[in-house]
């Protein structure tokens, strides 16, 4: 027998973005991929430009429980062990700090004003913040932005780590297609 | 490649003062000139003259066939007028001009801007973003898309911010 799965109104219009144009072109440019989906989350892998040290992609899991009123909260995650990324494994700046984004600064999650659970860490930037008519796609934006930028310089991350076959959540792709 | 039903090709485009991307499926037969028109009749739009692949200075000519344009790799195009996009930066104070087409991305725009040619900043393209008022511009959004006419588009260009909690 089959579950019964109810689909909230928050599950409903993540799918629908997920099939959307702006998020399918940001695939076609090779920004980022939906690996997995079982709401709340989605797995995404967000490519990450080329360093001497780093991999070519993160993985990314973004917990979307009151989408679209509320914003995602999401974190850098580990396939292999279905949690998130060691702080060693983690984005760097030059000086070898984990660039702050990325950082446990609000435990969890994105340290961003984007970032549901970050964003009473800032008083203002109000322009960097989740607001009526953002999506999934701005979000993807927002942290797609933060690994091109020249602030991330290594990662000592393997790209086992951003690849679910084989590891705890192979077997429940559940592409939103 | 471009995603291809039977005869039938996809063209990924955004159109003039809209921020919406748009799909359409085209013939490989079908002439540039053709596609815009048809566009511009179905969005009751004036004004929508010619095909940019995006970043090109000058648009497609009308009687190019579509298999050739859609050819290659992925690529995204912009409808719009045949006139250039009249863009203002301003950086600390400064402020500096050029004219681009309307299919020329926010990240090109911000290349000159930093550039030379335009106000001459170090730094990548990477660690900049422009503001229009006070939104933030995403890197592939097209110029032609915050203009509906002649009008002249007023950016403010921002290092990224890095917020420190």
């Amino acid at each position: 027998m089959s579950e019964v799965h109810d689909v909230g109104p928050d599950e409903v219009a993540l799918r629908r973005d997920l099939e959307a144009l702006p998020f399918k072109l940001g695939a076609r440019r090779g920004k980022w991929e939906l690996l997995h989906l079982a709401f709340p989350y989605a797995y995404l892998r967000i490519a990450a430009p080329p360093r001497a040290l780093g991999p070519p992609a993160f993985l990314l899991r973004v917990e979307c429980l009151g989408y679209r009123a509320t914003a995602p909260t999401a974190a850098l995650w580990d396939a292999r062990f279905d949690k998130a990324l060691a702080e060693e494994l983690k984005p760097r700046q030059v000086t070898g700090q984990v660039v702050l984004a990325f950082s446990a600064g609000c435990g969890q999650c994105l340290y961003h004003p984007i970032d549901r659970q970050a964003r009473a860490h800032w008083a203002d930037h109000a322009d960097l913040a989740w607001r009526s008519g953002s999506d999934i796609t701005t979000f993807l934006e927002c942290v797609h932005g933060l690994l091109v930028a020249t602030e991330y310089h290594s990662s000592d991350a393997p790209l086992a780590a951003a690849i679910l076959q084989g590891g705890p959540l192979d077997g429940a792709a559940d592409r939103a297609a | 490649m471009p995603a291809q039903t039977n005869d039938k090709l996809e063209l990924i485009f955004t159109v003039d003062g809209d921020r919406a991307p748009r799909s359409r499926m085209v013939d490989g037969g079908d002439k540039a000139g053709e596609v815009v028109t048809a566009v511009a009749h179905e969005l009751e739009r004036d004004g929508l003259e010619a095909l940019y692949k995006e970043d090109a200075d000058k648009p497609l000519q009308d009687k190019t066939l579509m298999k050739t344009v859609l050819a290659g790799e992925f690529a995204v195009f912009h409808i719009g007028g045949k006139h250039k996009v009249k863009v203002e930066v301003t950086y600390n104070g400064r402020d500096a001009h050029e004219q681009f087409a309307p299919g020329v991305a926010i990240q090109s725009v911000i290349a000159w801007a930093i550039s030379p040619k335009g106000l001459n900043l170090q730094g990548e393209v990477c660690d900049f973003q422009l503001k229009l008022v006070a939104e933030l511009l995403a890197p592939d959004l097209h110029i032609g898309q915050l203009v509906s006419g002649r009008e002249t588009v007023h950016l403010a260009l921002v290092f990224k911010v890095k917020p420190q909690g």
